[in-house]
Formats: structure tokens, C-alpha cells, sequence
């Protein structure tokens, strides 16, 4: 299973995931990113991956997020993931419709075995 | 920012100040060079603001930590114009990290600490092996 598809299991019970940006501002929602980084090289190539993911929660500022900060970094580690660390970036103030949001990131680790084809 | 820690076990209490200087500043400026780099390949800063994240990266000097031991702060200096007003380089550099709801998040000062962290502590043995073997 795909690092996405892992992603997209472990949250969208909680609140709808998207890819790279909301579509949705009224209601909260995660999207997330990741870079990866090689490692245990043999014969010139990586064996391995080391996945460098971040998830972003986006609530309305009303919103009671305590549960579902919680609920998220379960939810990670549950899947798989190392145990995330919660950045709170505060709140942020959005141009379509000025909606002000609060935005929290949590940033984990996976490593995933690369399948070369031969 | 980013926060470089010399340990505060009791042991490193007897490493001089100037050693444990020594190996946060060299540590720090692998990983602010690393900064630099990934901020001209990941940020792709164009016209008047090309490449003023990269070169606002800045090693600060070591101080005392609040912790115990010593510390080093590299942070993202001074600011840039934006219209009328100025906007400081490390609001810019802390939206690209982690992104907006409408600006999916460049994380540039992750990736740099990473790659460069193996090197770091390399270097930092290497220093603190030279002030053992001075003993």
C-alpha cells in the first residue's frame, strides 16, 4: 500500500484528507505533504526510503479541536507512523471569504522498502 | 530558529565552554549550509525576493542555555520589502515550512536538517575526540 493510501486510511475517519489544499474551509480538515530521503544503498542504489511527512489540521477557530488533536496523532501511530510531533502554527487568516482558520502540523517518519523493477 | 543543544549530562560539565562552542558552531554551519542549499533548490524565490531566504540564513554565537550547557541558534535574518511595509525573512521561511490551507508547505529547513545532521555529528566527534586526546 502506497505512504498516500496509508495516509488517507488513518485519517478519513476523523475529518476528509486532501492532497495539498483545501477545498473545504468550513468544516476541519487535513491535508498533507511529504519529502523522502534514501538510505542503506547496495549495489548504488537505495534499499530503503525514509519518508519525511507532514499532515496539516485545518479547523475553524470555533471548533473544539482537543479530541481531534489527539485523535490524529493515534490515529498516525496506529497506521504506522512514528508518534507525531503537533506544531501549532496559530491561526490564519484566508483570502477566499477571509475565513480564519487554525492550523496544526504534525510531522512523523516511515521508512518503506523501494521495489525496483528488474 | 533552530536550537542546537551541548548536552547537559554530568559528564560534559568538565568539556570546556570553548570546546562545546566549538562543536555547536561547526555543527550549525553544516546545517545552515544545508538550509541554504535547500532554500535555493525547494523555495524557487523569484524576482526581488530571489534567493533572500537562503542567504538570511544566520549562525547565531553560542550562549548559555536555559537548560543547563550550551546552545546555538540558527535563524532566518532581517527582512524584506513587501509593498509599502516590510515582511520579515523568517515569517517567510516559517509559511514555507509548514504551509497555509491555500499554499501546500515546502518543509526545506526539515529535509536540510536531516541530510546534514550525520555530518554534523561527524564533525562534532571529530572535535571532541581532538580535546580528548589533548588531555
Amino acid at each position: 500500500m502506497s505512504v498516500d493510501k496509508k495516509i488517507i486510511n488513518a485519517l478519513s475517519a476523523l475529518a476528509p484528507v486532501e492532497r495539498d489544499e483545501m477545498s473545504d474551509l468550513s468544516v476541519p480538515g487535513y491535508t498533507f505533504n511529504y519529502n523522502t530521503l534514501p538510505m542503506s544503498y547496495r549495489s548504488n542504489k537505495p534499499v530503503y526510503e525514509r519518508y519525511l511527512i507532514q499532515v496539516h489540521l485545518f479547523c475553524p477557530v470555533d471548533f473544539n479541536n482537543l479530541k481531534l488533536r489527539e485523535d490524529t496523532k493515534l490515529a498516525l501511530f496506529d497506521a504506522g507512523f512514528g508518534w507525531a510531533d503537533e506544531i501549532d502554527t496559530g491561526l490564519e487568516k484566508e483570502k477566499p471569504g477571509d475565513v480564519t482558520l487554525r492550523h496544526f502540523v504534525y510531522e512523523c517518519e516511515c521508512t518503506e522498502r523501494i521495489l525496483f523493477e528488474r | 530558529m533552530a536550537i542546537l543543544y551541548s548536552s547537559d549530562f554530568p559528564d560534559f560539565e568538565e568539556i570546556p565552554d570553548s570546546v562545546l562552542d566549538e562543536m555547536l558552531k561547526a555543527g550549525a554551519e553544516i546545517v545552515a549550509n544545508e538550509q541554504r542549499k535547500t532554500a535555493k533548490s525547494m523555495l524557487g524565490e523569484k524576482g526581488r525576493g530571489d534567493g533572500t531566504t537562503a542567504e538570511s540564513v544566520k549562525v547565531q554565537k553560542p550562549e548559555a542555555s536555559k537548560r543547563g550547557g550550551r546552545q546555538i541558534a540558527i535563524t532566518f535574518s532581517g527582512s524584506r520589502p513587501n509593498g509599502n511595509k516590510t515582511k520579515r525573512n523568517a515569517e517567510v521561511a516559517f509559511i514555507n515550512e509548514y504551509g497555509k490551507s491555500g499554499q501546500p508547505a515546502k518543509q526545506f529547513i526539515r529535509i536540510a536538517n536531516e541530510t546534514a545532521a550525520d555530518e554534523a555529528l561527524g564533525r562534532q566527534e571529530a572535535i571532541y575526540d581532538d580535546w580528548l586526546n589533548s588531555q
